[in-house]
């Protein structure tokens, strides 16, 4: 075999075309003119058998552990692929309901809070009247202007006075 | 755990769903492929078994063809979490898909061939999220490499001392290439698969293989070449410094 012959061989099986002859493999070892056309080729293929070969049996083989693991795998997908059309949409839309119903939620409290804010200054004023309505008769205080309170026979007399005067006039 | 499969996966969607859209074949057993195109008739009353609802039967499938996917998921990947999750992803495909099975076709094949859509499927998604950035090697790293192309032997292959260093130097080279290029580069040169052979488990033309082999080792040689135009001017830099003022 020519080196050109050996070149083409070497080049058909590097593209997987069929592993080199022995004839070109001797070749290739003792001519330094083909070593260097195909050095690229020759170490790619030495470089990727290195990087494929396991370091340790361990590595191609399944852990103990990976059945288990594929079980709870399988369980997972066939409950996610078993859901009905609407069990799924409702499972995609799970976060933005989650959302929504604390929106829902905070706006609820926020509006009980105001009305039980409302009623109790009403209340307020209910017990003001309560108090004033709760006087004995006799005590009873009628409010004038500038804060000031009379009782009920105080505003009477002054009243009768008044007219009184009015009478001499 | 005793849950019948029956026609659970003819209303699950392809196992090899987002390959089949860039033209990979799907997980479809009529098209059968590989190195031993063996059907063993265990496997079939395996999946008779499986398909019947029985948990157990199917633990079995796992365990006899656990090891080959673990081994395709290895020749693409180096971390032992990544093969893990390839191998259970390629198990629960397997799992759901069972029904599509055609009996009399090779079940290992069909199973490999799911494996390898999902490396696939994985280099592809760590190329979207921009993991490999890694252009640059050590110093010791970069003169080992120049050593080996100055000195490539079809019959000498790395020591077990070389391998590592060679996997690591690798992975960073790898690190740079496309998703297809790295896929034809794995199975040629780990799975040692032929033309023939990836042509049908890929569902390409044997052209279209031969093409897109000839790309990757031309991108594999850019990459190499690349390193070793970077030591050079590493090593020129060094010495201007050393004869410098």
């Amino acid at each position: 075999m020519n080196c050109a012959q050996v070149q083409r061989d070497a080049r058909r099986s590097f593209g997987g075309a069929r592993p080199a002859s022995a004839e070109a493999r001797r070749h290739l070892d003792g001519c330094r003119g083909c070593r260097e056309a195909l050095k690229y080729d020759i170490l790619t293929a030495e470089l990727m058998r290195s990087y494929a070969t396991p370091r340790g049996e361990s590595e191609v083989t399944p852990s103990p552990f990976f059945l288990t693991r594929l079980r709870g795998r399988l369980d997972a997908e066939r409950r996610e692929r078993g859901l009905s059309p609407w069990e799924s949409a409702v499972m995609a839309a799970r976060g933005w309901l989650l959302a929504f119903a604390a929106v829902v939620a905070v706006m609820c409290a926020v509006s009980l809070s105001s009305l039980r804010d409302g009623p109790g200054q009403l209340d307020v004023a209910g017990d003001l009247n309560a108090e004033v309505l709760a006087l004995p008769p006799g005590t009873e205080n009628i409010l004038i202007a500038n804060g000031e309170s009379l009782s009920n026979d105080a505003v009477l007399s002054t009243l009768v006075n008044e007219e009184n005067n009015h009478g001499r006039k | 755990m005793k849950t019948a499969v029956v026609g659970r996966p003819a209303a699950m969607p392809r196992a090899t769903a987002s390959s089949q859209e860039d033209g990979l074949a799907s997980a479809s057993p009529d098209n059968p492929a590989g190195k031993a195109a063996h059907v063993d008739p265990e496997d079939d009353a395996l999946i008779e078994r499986s398909l019947g609802g029985d948990e157990d039967a199917f633990a079995q499938l796992v365990a006899r063809h656990g090891r080959r996917v673990f081994t395709i998921a290895r020749h693409f990947f180096r971390s032992p979490e990544t093969v893990e999750d390839i191998a259970q992803e390629t198990f629960t495909k397997v799992y759901f898909s069972l029904a599509g099975y055609r009996r009399g076709a090779s079940f290992e094949q069909w199973v490999a061939r799911i494996a390898v859509n999902n490396c696939y499927d994985e280099l592809r998604r760590r190329k979207k999220r921009s993991e490999s950035l890694l252009t640059e090697l050590a110093e010791d790293d970069a003169t080992w490499l120049e050593t080996k192309l100055a000195h490539v032997s079809f019959e000498r292959h790395f020591s077990e001392g070389e391998r590592a260093l060679a996997a690591e130097v690798t992975d960073r080279l790898l690190s740079g290439l496309s998703p297809d290029d790295r896929l034809i580069l794995v199975l040629l040169h780990a799975e040692e698969s032929s033309v023939r052979e990836i042509a049908e488990m890929l569902g390409w033309s044997e052209a279209k293989v031969k093409i897109r082999a000839f790309r990757a080792r031309h991108a594999m040689r850019r990459a190499l070449e690349r390193l070793s135009l970077a030591e050079d001017r590493k090593r020129k830099g060094a010495r201007t410094q050393t004869v410098g003022p």
